[in-house]
């Protein structure tokens, strides 16, 4: 009788079904085993033999030892930044993915201090509590703390980690949520933010940012609930949530656009082309300047009409020119983190991905390394070289099919190994 | 805007970059559509008949006392108002001048002496950015030049009068038959951007916390590095 994995953490199974977007059936099919099996393992009602367990620690590439790991305490309930027809899967996706951008920060803090937290602090208990006064100075607060002083931000992104929030921004192919807050007991009461990379806006991606931001500030204390995704939500947990909604955009707003500052750049009468200049000097869209004008009461609700009007007939509902002139800002700190301690010798390179328990490509895409990070830059090989290769490798006498005849293309020296 | 080479495209927009800041553009920019308004509420008034040539000499005046007032205020020194005259400033190499052009049909530039003669400094960047392999002289500095910032009459407003539609940045060739250089102001304006040196304060960096075990060189036990 073959031993079953008795280590098999039932709630990683689920969790990596979550990240993977797997449902328990899809999963089965892919090991090769019953639906019922793979349902009995996630109930801890029985574990995968010792063959199979490894087939589905490879189906769902994560290290099989990952999968024995016990689970850290959850994240708070995350903040989701999303249109209504986000589905649950995809919510439950990208919070599995937070829980493991989690779980690589607080391993990576075993060896290393991120940046001491430094957020404007408030207490507000219900959303109804918060003004837009409270707002703005909530905003300002965040400017003065981050010495960002009141000219446009030249990297939000850098001024967030460098205020000790863990960013982490992927590619999640769930374009619809455009990114998650929330807080990590784990990491000592540390805030966490994760940003879906599908649009490659560099406007919009900093405008979730900062929108995710005002969440942490504002919205700490507040008890999560049901969403406008949930169709059981009740009324007025839907208006509850889309308030705290219009909050976090508030702030975003007036973290990237000061009041004083921006409303002198804007010429009045509010025009669509002025914005235009606007728009890359200061890294926000026109939809989100016209949006921070009318909450300062420079744009009257008829003019925003006009000008929303204006926007959709000359550049549709989706992109406006020059989007792609502001390169997306991209996280540096867990980067940053895993080259220092490749350079310091604490962790090789080759041994990141095991340790840490996922895919180099998680680890890529978690810790936004760039894509060759683990494979080392290519190697050129002279055709010339290739051909006396494969001539010494035919007169060897190799099989055809040997994985010998494979020339690798890649260099063998990996780099920053120590 | 054909005429000149990447390189030399790139080397004129930083001398231009170099020599004027970002808010004096903008307010001559800001100077033409507040006189270009005031003109038009101004000439409104007039007999239809009237109404385009008065329509054209009011905008002068206001468009004139609102560019001498930016030009004042960012210290380019300008020339004083009198009549009809042009206003020209002066920041940096470049001497400043500005016209009216209509965007849909090309403009004889030689009517006016003054700006004929502010063209012909333009020689040097000719023989610098434009074409710099033919002349002896090209990696000498420009030590001056001119600049027009041009209101491109393009619209027509309710009262049928002619009406700013935009503001773009030009060099004109020394004999003024064509543009060096030519780019709208809202495209002028992101190379300021490109040219910002980051100067935000970086703190997003790790620690490695004290005590760490001297290098390692690898560990056999998969879960522990």
């Amino acid at each position: 009788m073959t031993q079953g994995i008795r280590d098999l953490q039932p709630s990683r199974l689920e969790q990596a079904l979550a990240a993977r977007r797997l449902t328990k059936g899809q999963l089965a099919a892919l090991v090769g085993v019953s639906p019922s099996s793979v349902t009995k393992w996630s109930k801890g009602g029985q574990a995968p033999e010792s063959e199979t367990f490894d087939r589905l620690a490879m189906v769902l590439n994560v290290q099989a030892e990952w999968l024995t790991r016990p689970l850290l305490r959850p994240v708070s309930p995350p903040l989701y930044r999303k249109n209504a027809s986000a589905l649950k899967a995809g919510l439950a996706m990208l919070g599995a993915r937070a829980e493991w951008g989690q779980e690589v920060a607080v391993s990576l803090a075993d060896y290393v201090d991120y940046p001491e937290l430094n957020l404007p602090q408030r207490q507000f208990t219900e959303p109804e509590q918060i003004s837009s006064a409270d707002i703005e100075s909530a905003a300002d607060e965040c400017r003065n703390a981050w010495q960002l002083g009141r000219g446009p931000v030249q990297d939000l992104m850098l001024a967030a980690e460098g205020a000790g929030i863990i960013v982490v921004r992927e590619e999640t192919d769930i374009p619809v949520v455009e990114g998650l807050s929330c807080w990590s007991d784990e990491l000592g009461q540390r805030p966490l933010v994760h940003l879906s990379a599908d649009k490659a806006n560099g406007f919009r991606s900093r405008f979730d940012l900062a929108h995710e931001i005002g969440h942490l500030i504002l919205h700490r204390h507040i008890t999560r609930v049901a969403t406008d995704a949930d169709p059981e939500a009740p009324e007025q947990a839907r208006e509850r949530y889309n308030l705290m909604e219009r909050q976090a955009h508030r702030f975003a707003g007036a973290l990237l656009l000061p009041a004083q500052s921006f409303a002198s750049e804007v010429r009045l009468p509010v025009n669509l082309d002025n914005l235009l200049i606007l728009k890359q000097r200061w890294g926000v869209s026109v939809a989100a300047m016209m949006m921070r004008l009318h909450a300062l009461g420079l744009l009257s609700d008829e003019e925003r009409l006009a000008l929303i009007k204006r926007r959709s007939a000359r550049w549709g509902a989706k992109t406006e020119p020059g989007d792609d002139r502001w390169i997306p800002e991209r996280p540096r700190l867990l980067r940053r983190t895993i080259d220092l301690l490749v350079q310091e010798g604490v962790v090789p390179l080759d041994r990141i991905s095991i340790w840490l328990g996922l895919s180099e490509h998680d680890v890529v895409q978690l810790c936004g390394l760039p894509q060759s990070y683990f494979s080392g830059p290519g190697q050129v090989i002279e055709l010339s070289t290739l051909r006396v290769s494969r001539a010494s490798a035919d007169a060897g006498g190799r099989p055809a099919g040997s994985r010998d005849n494979v020339v690798s293309l890649t260099s063998p020296h990996r780099r920053l190994r120590s | 805007m054909d005429l000149l080479p990447p390189k030399g495209q790139s080397e004129l927009e930083s001398l231009i970059v170099g020599n004027i800041p970002r808010d004096a553009l903008m307010a001559f920019e800001d100077a033409y559509y507040g006189g270009d308004q005031k003109g038009r509420v101004d000439a409104a008034s007039f007999a239809e008949g009237h109404r385009p040539s008065a329509a054209g000499q009011v905008k002068h005046f206001h468009i004139n006392e609102a560019f001498y007032e930016a030009l004042m205020v960012h210290g380019a020194n300008p020339t004083p108002l009198r009549g009809t005259r042009l206003v020209v400033g002066r920041l940096g190499i470049f001497n400043i001048v500005r016209l009216n052009v209509p965007g849909h049909k090309w403009t004889n530039l030689q009517r006016s002496a003054t700006r004929r003669e502010l063209a012909e400094l333009n020689e040097h960047i000719q023989r610098k950015y434009v074409q710099p392999d033919m002349f002896a002289d090209a990696g000498r500095e420009v030590a001056e030049a001119t600049i027009f910032v041009l209101g491109v009459m393009d619209g027509i407003d309710s009262n049928g009068i002619a009406q700013l539609t935009h503001c773009m940045v030009a060099i004109p060739a020394s004999d003024m038959r064509s543009w060096l250089y030519l780019k709208t102001m809202a495209e002028f304006m992101s190379l300021y951007d490109r040219a910002t040196p980051n100067s935000q304060i970086d703190k997003a960096t790790p620690r490695l916390k004290r005590g760490q075990p001297n290098k390692r060189t690898g560990n056999d036990d998969p879960g522990n590095p």
